[in-house]
């Protein structure tokens, strides 16, 4: 058993880790052209001196960490370099890049930037900007000497870029080793401490949102689990003894169409025929009702059921159609067995079978559906979070990704893989508390 | 199959593609198709000065004729709810196909050999294994340097071909060294199934909706993309019921027959364990339809699906929420959504009556 949980603990790492490489990356390759754009608009709104703006951003970069490896290892073709993250803006790197595959020589496209970089300072601000603006228009699918036309010496040197090709570099892989001064290892080892880093849309520490939003959607999800096993298990059993009474028959029916209704459908219509002041306005629309400080307790837990009586709806009718029909098939499989026909020809009765014996055999699928429905409850609260404005994570997800806050958008998506991980492990584990027939797969491996 | 023509969900099937195909000329704005005369004078984008601001299906339009009414009503716009219902539903169409058949290919494939070969039937020589060993690292590495996938000026066509010859050079090698490296006794399983499972539970572990939403924030949504996207997350629920229906199939007495008459893997795959899996199979790929149609939905719906010209079930939905006077808005994407996964689901009980 302890084996068993070691082993499945350690599978954590693989999956955690592929996981932390993904969001890592996802975030950076958008995190950095993110910090130009913004540094760019400012210039706009500003009109301050492009190279003011143009240092600024490399200061910026560099207190962000963004001028180092991002990785231990890098890997780039011959032609190319690994510190092209080096330069910000994302057009002339593409531009630089786009020239070096062409001529298949990085040297040399390094050395035309660097005098380009050298150059700029010395320019009146008008000239700058060309310059800027001739950078970003560097066309490699015909070399254009016919940019640059302001600057004589540069535009030889450009033009010069062509004369002696390497293509051949385009085809040979390299690999630096980085060491551990990279920005992977740093943003792991501040994860692994606590430290999830800073929005870069509002600054704010990314700890905080996440503290702020976790406890509601842990909130919605356990009353919602509540909800759905203290609905679900006693309409399964009472239709399972009852097949033929007119409640079964309402409930099978009910239960299916709720299978294939879209909680953002029920949502929506919950608000609209309860919330929405239109035809019946029994609830608030949206949020959690603002506590007053002469509130007591209990005015509080009132204003509360209020605002989550619908939430709580659309979140948990799926779940009960989802485990009643799961429960019941597993009740009627269990009635056919040897021991409830002898416990029916000892003449126990119904309640005695059902609670005795039926009750504790029946449930196990309850606590595999368990591992299942952690996760879906977790989707589930996404779309219902943000329809009743509920600040929970779903709702911080999708703000962040309207805003394009990528460091905390990958951090959730790490955070709901970690619970969901944690659930199923907890499945897992219970149903082996619970069954102890069920052989884990570590001990079946085991024996053969 | 026999009892097909009681199955509702088949004739459903059956307009639903009707619509999905006739959409542009069924509702359109009259101009384009000077022969038809369209059933619904309305373009899902046009907007009704006349009758905007959200006017009920059933309250008195400005109309010259029945002709011209909104039968469904309008939105705020003025744009007309049911020419944006029909052009919805062929996206959910194309969403819910395309998932289906990229899904089921992976899903089919990938199960079906993880169910198949399990864990310690299919053996390499280690000479072989070796060689892989050694040849994938470098092989994976050149995909990503040699390969120009960051140059712009390369077109994703080229990359491609770039990329499908490389792999061909790649494969020739690896098969010329099995050819001709010597014939060894000493041979190594691959844990095909722990490979495969691995991956589910990977994703799997992944709240779906959390995912999609990242992947949409970097990848630009088209259609395409958001099949793509999807099947991506889909073809795991496929690939688990083949590779149980495999499994299960694969223990029959015909299948030891059949390895006894000294057919090969390829051939009992196809022509025996395949046929028999099917039938289950298509039970999880309308399943599958059912869902691929609801995160299309759920994604239109906040805002992060296709893009914003194209009408989308979802996204009528989400314009309720702007509007909450108008429960037409609501209710009439809603129960075309509702009845299309009803009849996904009615649609596998034909499947489920073979056995």
């Amino acid at each position: 058993m302890l084996k068993y949980f070691a082993k499945r603990l350690l599978l954590f790492i693989p999956t955690l880790g592929v996981m932390s490489f993904f969001v890592f990356y996802m975030a950076q390759f958008s995190q950095q052209d993110l910090l130009v754009q913004k540094e760019e608009n400012n210039f706009r709104s500003s009109g301050d001196n492009i190279i003011e703006t143009w240092e600024a951003n490399y200061a910026k970069a560099e207190q962000l960490g963004f001028h180092k490896p991002s990785f231990y290892l890098s890997i780039f073709r011959k032609s190319s370099c690994d510190t092209l993250n080096r330069i910000q803006d994302p057009i002339i790197r593409q531009n630089l890049e786009d020239v070096a595959y062409q001529i298949g020589n990085w040297e040399k496209v390094n050395r035309f930037y660097a005098t380009a970089k050298e150059t700029l300072p010395l320019l009146t601000s008008k000239e700058q900007q060309a310059l800027i603006q001739d950078l970003k228009n560097l066309n490699s699918k015909k070399i254009q000497p016919n940019i640059l036309e302001e600057f004589p010496y540069l535009k030889s040197e450009f033009k010069d870029l062509p004369t002696n090709k390497n293509q051949f570099q385009n085809y040979i892989p390299s690999l630096k080793w980085n060491g551990f001064n990279n920005q992977y290892h740093l943003w792991l080892n501040a994860l692994l401490q606590g430290d999830f880093g800073k929005s870069l849309v509002d600054a704010t520490s990314v700890n905080e949102k996440v503290n702020n939003a976790i406890y509601w959607t842990l909130l919605l999800s356990i009353l919602s689990l509540l909800i759905t096993f203290s609905i679900a298990v006693p309409a399964a059993f009472y239709s399972s003894f009852n097949p033929e009474s007119i409640l079964c028959k309402i409930l099978d029916k009910l239960f299916f169409l709720f299978y294939a209704i879209p909680n953002f459908w029920i949502a929506t219509l919950l608000i609209l025929f309860f919330a929405s002041g239109d035809y019946l306005d029994w609830f608030p629309t949206y949020g959690l009702g603002f506590v007053q400080d002469d509130y007591t307790t209990s005015q509080i837990i009132e204003l509360r059921i209020r605002h989550l009586t619908l939430p709580l709806i659309a979140l948990s009718y799926g779940s009960i159609a989802f485990v009643y029909k799961q429960l019941k098939n597993s009740i009627q499989q269990e009635l056919q067995k040897d021991y409830i026909i002898t416990a029916k020809a000892k003449g126990l009765s119904t309640s005695a079978i059902m609670w005795g014996q039926l009750f504790k055999n029946a449930s196990f699928p309850l606590i595999t559906m368990l591992g299942g429905i952690i996760p879906a409850l977790f989707s589930g609260s996404f779309i219902v979070e943000y329809i009743f404005s509920i600040p929970g994570m779903g709702k911080l997800s999708i703000e962040s990704i309207l805003s394009r806050d990528f460091s905390t958008i990958y951090i959730l998506l790490l955070i709901a893989t970690f619970f969901s991980m944690v659930g199923l492990l907890i499945a897992d584990v219970l149903y082996h508390f619970a069954d102890p027939r069920v052989q884990l797969s570590s001990e079946n491996k085991a024996q053969k | 199959m026999k009892s097909w023509k009681k199955n509702w969900a088949v004739y459903y099937f059956l307009i639903w593609a009707c619509i999905a195909a006739l959409a542009p000329i069924i509702a359109s704005q009259g101009e384009t198709s000077q022969l038809i005369k369209p059933l619904i004078p309305y373009s899902p984008s046009a907007i009704d000065y006349d009758n905007s601001n959200s006017i009920s299906p059933f309250d008195s339009q400005q109309i010259e004729s029945n002709y011209y009414r909104h039968w469904l009503g309008t939105d705020e716009l003025g744009r007309d709810i049911l020419s944006q219902l029909l052009h919805g539903s062929r996206t959910a169409f194309i969403i819910g196909f395309g998932v289906v058949f990229i899904a089921g290919l992976i899903g089919i494939l990938l199960g079906g050999l993880a169910g198949y070969f399990g864990d310690r039937t299919l053996f390499v020589s280690k000479r072989k294994l070796a060689a892989g060993l050694i040849l994938f690292p470098i092989y994976s590495l050149s995909v990503v340097t040699i390969i120009p996938w960051g140059i712009s000026t390369v077109s994703l066509l080229q990359k491609f071909v770039f990329f499908a010859a490389f792999s061909t050079v790649f494969l020739v090698v690896l098969f010329l060294i099995g050819k001709y490296s010597r014939q060894t006794t000493s041979k190594r399983s691959i844990p095909l199934d722990l490979i495969v499972s691995r991956i589910i539970e990977f994703i799997d572990a992944i709240p779906l909706l959390f995912l999609l939403v990242c992947l949409t924030a970097v990848i630009e949504p088209s259609f395409f993309t958001t099949i793509l996207i999807i099947s991506s997350v889909a073809w795991t629920s496929i690939a688990k019921y083949t590779r149980g229906e495999v499994i299960k199939v694969k223990n029959e007495n015909y299948i030891q027959s059949a390895k006894a008459l000294a057919l090969n893997n390829f051939q009992i795959l196809r022509k025996h364990i395949l046929p028999n899996a099917l039938s289950p199979v298509l039970v999880s790929l309308s399943f599958g339809m059912a869902a691929a149609i609801l995160l299309e939905a759920s994604l239109s719906f906040l805002g992060m699906g296709i893009s914003a010209d194209e009408a989308s079930w979802g996204k009528l939905i989400a314009s309720a929420r702007n509007n909450y006077q108008a429960w037409w808005l609501a209710v009439f994407p809603g129960l075309a959504i509702f009845i299309t996964v009803v009849a996904s689901n009615k649609l596998s009980e034909l499947f489920q009556q073979k056995k």
